[in-house]
């Protein structure tokens, strides 16, 4: 797989999954949640350009 | 060890070259322990400069332990599979400038949503200032990667700067968070010249 699919799978699903997060962290709190669980969606959230990696890894046939 | 030494190092000059460039401007500056205190309402049991200093050393524990866990997550995509691909394509000069977008653009929502790190700033002006401040900071965790040949180092940069950031802001007193540190102008200045710093250090030898 060409540098150029990998760099776009990586981004588009890190954007993805990070974005998601926040819009349901925003649906299931009225865009006010507590600090806690702020705290414990950005947590989670780091790790999605990391899961982003594990993606294009596995399309492009050289998994970690 | 050593880059482990210097990246841990890095988010502490960024806040002294910031406090220190606000002293030569003349911003107010305040013990920012006596801050946090009276914005939470919470009480220090030892004096405040007592606390600040145990405060700076648990920043420096969590940068290194909790906080690189976390920031690893990131630098494994951005430091990692996104630098090494992109500098094949566009070289390493523009990779980090590149990345530094990319990342504040990632950090969008959460800065119009929630008004994460500019809570006066829920829309492009926050954005486009928290891209500039993540180019710089990309560039110097570029460096520390190129140099290190590992993703610990950046992870440890990030990680403490993570931790630092509460210290950093409650220490510059501004009315708008725009202007004051870790990301607003004071900030871009005061990364700027560690960049210019980390650079000459690392790269230039």
């Amino acid at each position: 797989m060409s540098s150029v699919l990998k760099v776009a799978t990586c981004v588009v699903v890190a954007f993805s999954l990070a974005y998601m997060l926040d819009y349901i962290l925003y649906l299931i709190t009225a865009g006010k949640p507590p600090i806690l669980m702020f705290q414990i969606s950005c947590a989670i959230r780091m790790w999605t350009p990391f899961i982003g990696v594990i993606i294009a890894s596995f399309i492009s046939g050289n998994v970690l | 060890m050593k880059y482990i030494g210097i990246a841990l190092t890095i988010p502490y000059l960024i806040y002294l070259i910031g406090v220190s460039v606000a002293k030569a401007v003349d911003m107010p500056i305040v013990n920012p322990i006596v801050m946090i205190s009276a914005v939470t309402g919470s009480k220090y049991i030892v004096n405040p400069q007592v606390t600040l200093i145990i405060t700076l050393a648990s920043t420096a524990f969590a940068g290194l332990t909790i906080n690189t866990l976390f920031a690893l997550g990131e630098e494994i995509g951005w430091r990692g599979l996104l630098q090494d691909e992109l500098c094949s394509l566009i070289g390493f000069k523009v990779t980090p400038l590149v990345i530094g977008i990319l990342w504040a653009l990632w950090h969008a929502p959460l800065i119009i949503m929630y008004g994460y790190n500019y809570p006066h700033h829920r829309d492009a002006v926050g954005v486009v200032m928290f891209i500039i401040i993540c180019s710089i900071w990309s560039c110097i965790l570029s460096i520390l990667k190129v140099r290190s040949e590992s993703m610990i180092p950046p992870a440890v940069t990030h990680g403490t700067l993570n931790a630092i950031g509460g210290l950093m802001l409650y220490t510059i007193i501004v009315r708008d968070e725009i202007w004051g540190l870790p990301v607003g102008i004071l900030g871009v200045v005061a990364s700027t010249i560690t960049l210019i710093i980390i650079y000459i250090i690392m790269l230039k030898r």
